[in-house]
């Protein structure tokens, strides 16, 4: 139906038109729809719109169970917000691609040669091409930086552009990323989502593979590293969970099969950078770096950053790491530098640049500042030396008296401004409601230094606007991304970025000497919070159960003494213990503390604890516990009356008995597996005796209905019905929870596995003796076998005996305290920040 | 030509054990025309297990270590004999008027004079402000000749300032010493880099030593002197010509140049990062003690 060119009048394209004075990526002037996009739009047309609309869908269910997420700075609901994906690709042929792939190689090329300049003979500014102010007045340019050259031989090891098209067809340059490009790893998800949301079209159509860009990347990495080891070690540093990309770090990670580390992993010795890891500390060959700049090194850059490691520039300086990109870089993200790209690039290369960029102006120019007020309406204003964030300023939408403000401001301080012109963007299909519209877009191309030339990214990041005529695309407005396809002239290349079959692969069984510390104590506090949140549903969904039950039948009471344990056992003071009067309107209290994220102790602030350790452990996690951790609890947020409350808590318990179902059958046995279970055998033992010592102890009232609870909330009502045949005494229920070494859910159990998983711990040294945790095991154990249920069993209604049961249980508890707070010390502990000293 | 030897003792005292720390020291005297550097040595206690030399930016000696044994005290040790020559300060190329000079610096297209123009860039300490550059334009009146210009602000900075040690940190702004009246020498020298920089001259900061004199008929004192910092700013014809605002006078031969930057920050003799720690406690003792040539024995 698209053979002749022009769309079917009741098809998906039936609201698409194209607005005059734009460039529309999809359609001809003509109204007939460019040749490259024909068998796309056909395939779209032959699915419909019912099943585009499933597809939006559907990608946004992937998105949220692969956690694929962008973090927004300045909103409250901004961390870990889901990627926004649009379901139909930006389509470039590679006739036209491959121009353009080989100008933005040339503009990576002269940048390169812009900063080699810089950081060395400084020939731009001493033969008066730039003024010396945009460049030594700009905190971004590093002084400690000069004259290091890296190992590559380059400053500019990874690049970005923002591409952008002219009304007129042509390609224009808006934005270079020179100091640490994000965006690759969304670009690789978008292009997961999209195959497999139409895993046919991919296939039929010949669309460039991105694993080639990937491969090349990281084989050059490997080579540059390869100078200083025959076996480098390479790993990505993060600033950490809150930076608005987390999600790309780790997932890059992931894919290119590196390490994640943040800052405090690293530690420079003897001018080389190692890995704090549980074995033995591992030499670091290359940093992939995505912590900014100046935050890279307290010692020689910002002395306030705890995101950078002290000493790394020394180290960069005698060879022995390759980082990547050179500390530096991010002085060719100045707008002031844009508007003298043109120049220098005809000093560096004889000639023009093959790529046109956007025009920029620097007001410390007078004629520049003239130009750009007697202009204001056609230009963004830009601060010439803020770093990072910065919200771009169009005069052409201010009012009267902002406008007058401002160029006020540019008249005072004009060096401090840069003006670029507006661009109008071209624009491309988006599905809106059912239908496709015409968005505005830029297209983000990701470029590598291979050993000789830049390798471009065949795809890229296409972003748009999410309302029409917004004229700024960012992802921190919230635009939309969707894939990009290169279509191939020949059917493209399968490519993993496993090596081939053809090499030798050594069969290997080391047991991660490679855990990097603080992975190891997320994955330890994984294991806490997920015995944790499942202990709490368990004891929610209990209470909740019986105040239901209590309303609908007259023979059923919930216990105060549950509530009460509540209270105790969530430390959620005062709650049931301290204001009796909410003992009679439970509702409130029990909704709160099942659903309020932001109350330490609460299910919700336990379930936020999970996420935030698994993320931080990501790498760690394999991706089906991912999933189930990642969106755990998302039916909570809505309940607003008790009854609704059962169902997600049931789902919860479900969920968590998935996650342990997975570490018991698919962990390997290795530092990952004990350390993460070691932390849920010790929450669990703890929980199980403050739940014992609060449930059965506290009061001898309604001694039996709290036996019943006990046993549920520990999922150990089954065995206890067979064993006792249905009578309910607090002496069995205590040997059945505390001294059965059978019973997976005793506390007995627990410290029988604990002692189990300690002797597989990483060897001990003089800082890390395990000597301490032992003596605690061994007094926990004694406190239980000395605990008398027999006496327990034929006294229950005396005082006195309840009282010191109580007593031993508060000694148990503390013994099993000290166990979790000696491994922290042992093992995670010696690493307080680093603090700069200045005389 | 004279001949001193300098001793520049640093102690941190922790609360509590450091287990690793790295550091950079600019505390090796650099190389000028009217100075050597004949000896220079830098002793570390714990032990260095790693100490580097190199050249910073502006050209400076600066030494790199790390110290990994755990410690509660570290001593940092810098001696040097330096041999100085008095400065000829030629006074018929010091007589063009300042505003003149300010427009040739920044319209040249010599290297060494752009070079210097980045020098009349703020910087991370001395920012422009409005009030430095009133009181900057009392001294740098139209027309006046940049050393009277010159000379006359470092006297009123002499005669309108208190020296009082106890009345800022390292990093009080200056605008706060502008308005106080009071600081020690490098807020002095801030006052006087921000004030040449307002008019569009380069300015640099100089950190080193100065010799003092011991009251008439006492001893000297050991550890009685004090690092010192004073500041320069450049005229084409001639070249940085440097001026000491804290005594009110252009330095001869009994300052003695340690290194130079754009401020403070740029050649902060000590600094490090530590891990662990707790609250330190900071003790610096200097000795600048003219000698003979023959030796150099520590008192």
């Amino acid at each position: 139906m698209i053979q002749d060119g022009t769309p079917h009048p009741a098809g998906i394209l039936s609201r698409y038109t194209a607005a005059a004075g734009v460039f529309d990526e999809l359609f001809l002037p003509t109204q007939e729809i460019r040749p490259h996009w024909a068998p796309t739009v056909s395939a779209f047309e032959k699915l419909g719109s019912e099943e585009l609309v499933r597809s939006v869908k559907e990608s946004r269910r992937i998105l949220r169970e692969n956690g694929v997420t962008y973090n927004i700075y300045n909103e409250p609901h901004g961390f870990g917000r889901t990627w926004s994906f649009d379901p139909i690709p930006f389509v470039l042929d590679e006739k036209e691609f491959a121009p353009l792939a080989q100008q933005l190689a040339e503009r990576a090329e002269v940048w390169d040669q812009i900063l080699r300049d810089l950081y060395g003979p400084r020939q731009l500014i001493l033969t008066g091409v730039i003024p010396p102010e945009i460049i030594d007045g700009d905190a971004r340019y590093l002084r400690p930086c000069l004259g290091m050259l890296p190992p590559t031989k380059r400053f500019l090891n990874t690049y970005a552009v923002d591409v952008a098209r002219r009304p007129t067809g042509e390609f224009v340059a808006i934005e270079d990323r020179t100091q640490a490009p994000s965006g690759s790893g969304y670009a690789l998800e978008n292009r997961i989502v999209q195959s497999r949301l139409f895993p046919d079209m991919y296939r039929e159509t010949h669309v460039h593979r991105l694993a080639v860009y990937f491969r090349s990347a990281i084989n050059s990495l490997i080579a540059a590293a390869a100078e200083t080891s025959s076996e480098p070690r390479i790993v990505l540093l993060t600033p950490g969970p809150s930076n608005e990309t987390y999600f790309e770090h780790s997932y890059l990670a992931h894919y290119l099969g590196i390490t994640l580390v943040e800052g405090s992993d690293l530690i420079v010795h003897d001018q080389k950078v190692w890995l704090r890891s549980l074995g033995e500390t591992e030499q670091v060959h290359a940093i992939v770096r995505r912590v900014d700049d100046s935050y890279c090194d307290p010692l020689e850059l910002r002395s306030d950053s705890l995101l950078g490691v002290p000493g790394l520039l020394s180290a960069i300086r005698a060879g022995n790491v390759v980082v990547t990109n050179t500390p530096g870089t991010g002085i060719a993200e100045s707008p002031a530098l844009a508007a003298y790209l043109p120049i220098m690039a005809r000093t560096i290369l004889g000639r023009d640049m093959g790529m046109s960029s956007a025009q920029n102006w620097w007001c410390g120019i007078p004629e520049h500042q003239k130009y750009v007020l007697d202009h204001l309406d056609d230009v963004v204003i830009r601060s010439a030396k803020s770093q990072g964030r910065e919200k771009l300023r169009f005069p052409g939408r201010m009012t009267k008296e902002e406008r007058g403000k401002l160029a006020e401001q540019i008249r005072r301080w004009p060096e401090s401004f840069a003006a670029r012109e507006i661009i109008p963007l071209s624009t491309t299909p988006v599905m809106v409601a059912d239908k496709l519209e015409p968005r505005e877009m830029v297209l983000r191309t990701f470029l590598f230094s291979g050993t000789d030339r830049y390798d471009v990214m065949k795809g890229g990041l296409t972003r748009v606007a999410p309302v029409r005529g917004q004229g700024q695309i960012s992802s921190q407005d919230g635009g939309i991304s969707k894939d990009t396809w290169i279509l191939s002239t020949s059917k493209p290349v399968f490519v993993t970025l496993f090596p081939g079959t053809g090499t030798q692969t050594e069969i290997r069984r080391t047991l991660g000497g490679d855990m990097v510390t603080r992975v190891a104590e997320n994955l330890f506090w994984l294991g806490r919070y997920a015995e944790r949140t499942e202990g709490t549903a368990r004891l929610l969904r209990s209470a909740v159960r019986r105040i239901l039950d209590a309303r609908r039948a007259d023979n059923v009471v919930c216990p105060p003494d549950l509530l009460r344990t509540v209270t105790q056992l969530t430390t959620t003071f005062p709650g049931f213990l301290q204001t009796p009067a909410l003992l009679d309107h439970p509702d409130e209290e029990l909704i709160s503390l099942v659903m309020d994220s932001e109350r330490p102790g609460s299910l919700a602030f336990s379930i936020k604890g999970l996420r935030r350790t698994a993320q931080s452990a990501r790498d760690r996690v394999s991706d089906d516990m991912w999933r189930i951790v990642h969106t755990l609890g998302d039916g909570l947020t809505t309940s607003r009356h008790l009854g609704e409350v059962i169902d997600p808590l049931a789902e919860v318990i479900l969920r968590l008995s998935a996650v342990a179902g997975l570490v018991s059958d698919s962990m390997t046995r290795g530092p990952a597996f004990w350390f993460l279970d070691f932390g849920r055998r010790v929450e669990r033992a703890i929980d199980t005796t403050s739940l014992l010592r609060s449930g059965l102890f506290h009061s001898e009232e309604f001694l039996d209905p709290m036996a019943e609870a006990v046993l549920e909330v520990t999922d150990s009502v089954m065995t206890y019905r067979r064993r006792y045949k249905g009578r309910l005494h607090p002496g069995g229920v205590v040997d059945l929870l505390l001294t059965d070494p059978h019973n997976p859910r005793s506390v007995v159990y627990q410290l029988l596995r604990m002692r189990e998983l300690l002797a597989c711990f990483p060897s001990e040294s003089q800082t890390q003796s395990l000597d301490g945790v032992r003596q605690l095991m061994t007094h926990a154990q004694g406190t239980i076998a000395m605990t008398d249920t027999d006496t327990l069993e034929r006294q229950h209604d005396d005082g006195t005996v309840l009282a010191s049961i109580g007593r031993s249980l508060s000694m148990l508890e503390s013994s099993l305290r000290g166990i979790s707070d000696s491994i922290c010390r042992n093992y995670f502990a010696p690493r307080p920040a680093p603090r700069s000293l200045v005389r | 030509m004279r001949v001193y030897c300098i001793e520049h003792k640093t102690t941190y005292r922790y609360g509590e054990l450091v287990t690793v720390c790295h550091n950079e020291a600019h505390l090796q005297p650099r190389e000028t025309p009217t100075q050597r550097c004949l000896r220079h040595e830098l002793v570390i206690n714990p032990l260095a297990c790693t100490m580097v030399r190199r050249q910073d930016y502006f050209g400076n000696p600066t030494h790199y270590f790390e110290v990994e044994d755990a410690h509660q005290e570290l001593e940092v040790e810098s001696s040097s004999t330096v041999e100085v020559s008095p400065y000829v300060v030629r006074l018929d190329r010091l007589s063009p008027p300042w505003d003149d000079l300010a427009r040739q610096i920044h319209q040249s297209t010599d290297p060494g004079i752009i070079e210097a123009r980045s020098f009349s860039i703020a910087s991370p300490l001395v920012g422009l402000v409005k009030e430095i550059d009133e009181y900057a334009r009392i001294s740098f009146t139209p027309g006046r000749p940049v050393l009277e210009a010159v000379s006359h602000l470092c006297r009123r900075i002499f005669e309108e300032f208190s020296f009082d040690p106890k009345a800022t940190t390292v990093s009080t702004p200056i605008v706060d010493v502008l308005r106080q009246r009071s600081g020690v020498c490098q807020d002095f020298a801030h006052l006087a880099i921000g004030c040449l920089r307002q008019v569009g001259l380069p300015a640099r900061y100089v950190s080193g030593y100065i010799e003092t004199d011991p009251p008439d008929g006492e001893q000297r004192l050991v550890g009685a002197d004090a690092s010192h910092a004073w500041a320069a700013t450049f005229v084409p014809d001639f070249g940085w010509i440097d001026f000491d605002p804290t005594n009110n006078l252009l330095p001869a031969d009994r300052h003695i140049v340690l290194a130079w930057g754009r401020d403070y920050g740029d050649v902060t003799p000590l600094k490090g990062v530590v891990i662990g720690g707790g609250a330190h406690q900071l003790d610096v003792a200097v000795d600048v003690i003219p000698r003979p040539l023959e030796g150099c024995a520590y008192p």
